[in-house]
């Protein structure tokens, strides 16, 4: 894996070298500010398989190299560890809405620094294996299962599974605030999916997105698509909306064809929304859990109103306090 | 042993991090002595905010290097004179500045010591 690595103090650049060499990363690159890491990047031969950035440097900062590596077409998937000393939320959240993939803080434990690149190196393969599966000539022939996740890019708060949850285990790990965890389901999706081609079906998903991460505005919250129709979201608990605001919400916005179009499969949208999980207080960092209890709070919801949006809503939809 | 790997890497990973320690304690006058220009700096009508300004860049970097080289007290220190600068935010005058020169001073205390002891 060739990586480079950016970081404004000399000792750090050697640190992060020394260990990512003894772990048998050899192909490491090093940059001590952002305008050299560019200078570094169009240089390259072969493209960079996985960046780690440091964020406070003078001149251009490390999230505003962010944005500039996702702006490159060969690089709007590549794994990117931020890097840094300042531990705030407020710090976190601006690096993974500049598209960074993970983050690991100063000083380094050398054995969750490596943890954080073999998960990088992971998420790379991975994309890898998507993306060559994609560009293959018969790719229509494999058309990604109903349950499977869909790649979507650029929308505000929205990040792949992945990266989801490498966010919560940082959240986690500051235990700065509580953080929630709430399921939407679109079950309509399913149609759409059986009539549609994987191109229509992934336009459809990111339309959906987009109006769930419209939805979401001002909570801080990410949303990621995990299949099936469901999209978890995560963010601080107190800032989370009720369930029955982003129903309605999401009701109006979901049926107005100016945000959400299928040109193959002609259907009205619903969306259940189900009640807040969080992480309980003995579970481990890299416990999720709550993830998957908060996409089980859906099947309350489907016993009840199998057929999409319930008329009723507070009862069994539960509040986010709940 | 480093969890993890082998033997020789293990070897050539501690090698390399008592190289950089090495570094690191070479470096610690200069930059005690830069702390204390800034530290005069800061009594300087005219150069005192750009002084704290400075003075938060290199806590910053001091944070960010020393636990990982087995000098976890002095960045600790580091880190809250910097948390100190950021929490004066727009507030940050001459006359809030002294809690800064007090955790400065700390922190000068703790890299001398810790140059004695080297």
């Amino acid at each position: 894996m060739k990586i480079l690595a950016v970081d404004d103090d000399e000792l750090i650049r050697e640190l992060l070298l020394a260990t990512l060499e003894a772990h048998g990363y050899t192909d490491v690159t090093l940059a001590e500010s952002g305008e050299d890491a560019l200078r570094k990047i169009s240089a390259a031969g072969t493209p960079f398989d996985a960046f780690m950035i440091d964020i406070q440097m003078p001149g251009m900062d490390g999230i505003e190299l962010v944005r500039l590596v996702r702006d490159m077409s060969r690089y709007r998937e590549t794994p990117v560890v931020m890097i840094t000393a300042m531990n705030q939320k407020d710090y976190i959240d601006r690096a993974f809405l500049a598209g960074a993939t993970d983050y690991v803080t100063k000083p380094f434990d050398t054995t969750e620094l490596i943890t954080r690149i073999r998960l990088a190196d992971k998420l790379q393969s991975e994309t890898r294996r998507a993306s060559a599966a994609l560009a293959g000539p018969h790719h229509e022939k494999h058309k990604p299962a109903y349950g499977e996740p869909v790649a979507i890019e650029e929308i505000k708060g929205y990040v792949s599974n992945g990266v989801l949850q490498n966010y919560v285990m940082i959240m986690k790990d500051q235990k700065q605030l509580a953080i929630g965890a709430f399921a939407i389901r679109v079950p309509e999706l399913e149609r759409v999916h059986a009539g549609s081609s994987s191109e229509e079906f992934a336009y459809v998903v990111t339309d959906v997105a987009e109006v769930i991460s419209d939805t979401l505005v001002g909570t801080q919250a990410f949303v990621s698509y995990i299949g099936a129709g469901v999209f978890l979201c995560v963010g601080p608990k107190r800032m989370l909306p009720e369930a029955e605001t982003v129903q309605d919400h999401l009701f109006t916005m979901l049926n107005d064809s100016d945000l959400v179009y299928c040109e193959d499969v002609a259907t009205n949208f619903s969306a259940q929304v189900g009640a807040v999980s969080s992480p309980k207080l003995l579970e481990r960092r890299d416990d999720l859990r709550f993830l998957e209890r908060a996409v089980s709070n859906l099947h309350s919801i489907q016993r009840h109103h199998p057929l999409g949006r319930p008329s009723g809503l507070a009862g069994h939809l539960a509040s986010h306090a709940a | 042993m480093v969890h993890g790997l082998d033997a020789n890497s293990a070897a050539q990973l501690n090698a390399g991090l008592a190289r950089i320690r090495e570094r690191f304690i070479s470096s610690l006058s200069d930059r005690i002595d830069s702390f204390y220009e800034l530290l005069s700096d800061l009594q300087d009508d005219t150069r005192w905010a750009e002084s704290c300004a400075e003075l938060r860049a290199n806590a910053h970097k001091l944070h960010g290097i020393c636990g990982s080289v087995g000098f976890a007290a002095i960045g600790e220190n580091a880190a809250r004179l910097e948390q100190k600068i950021d929490s004066l935010g727009p507030d940050l005058h001459r006359n809030n500045i002294d809690d800064v020169r007090s955790l400065l001073n700390c922190l000068l205390d703790e890299m001398e010591q810790n140059l004695d002891a080297a």
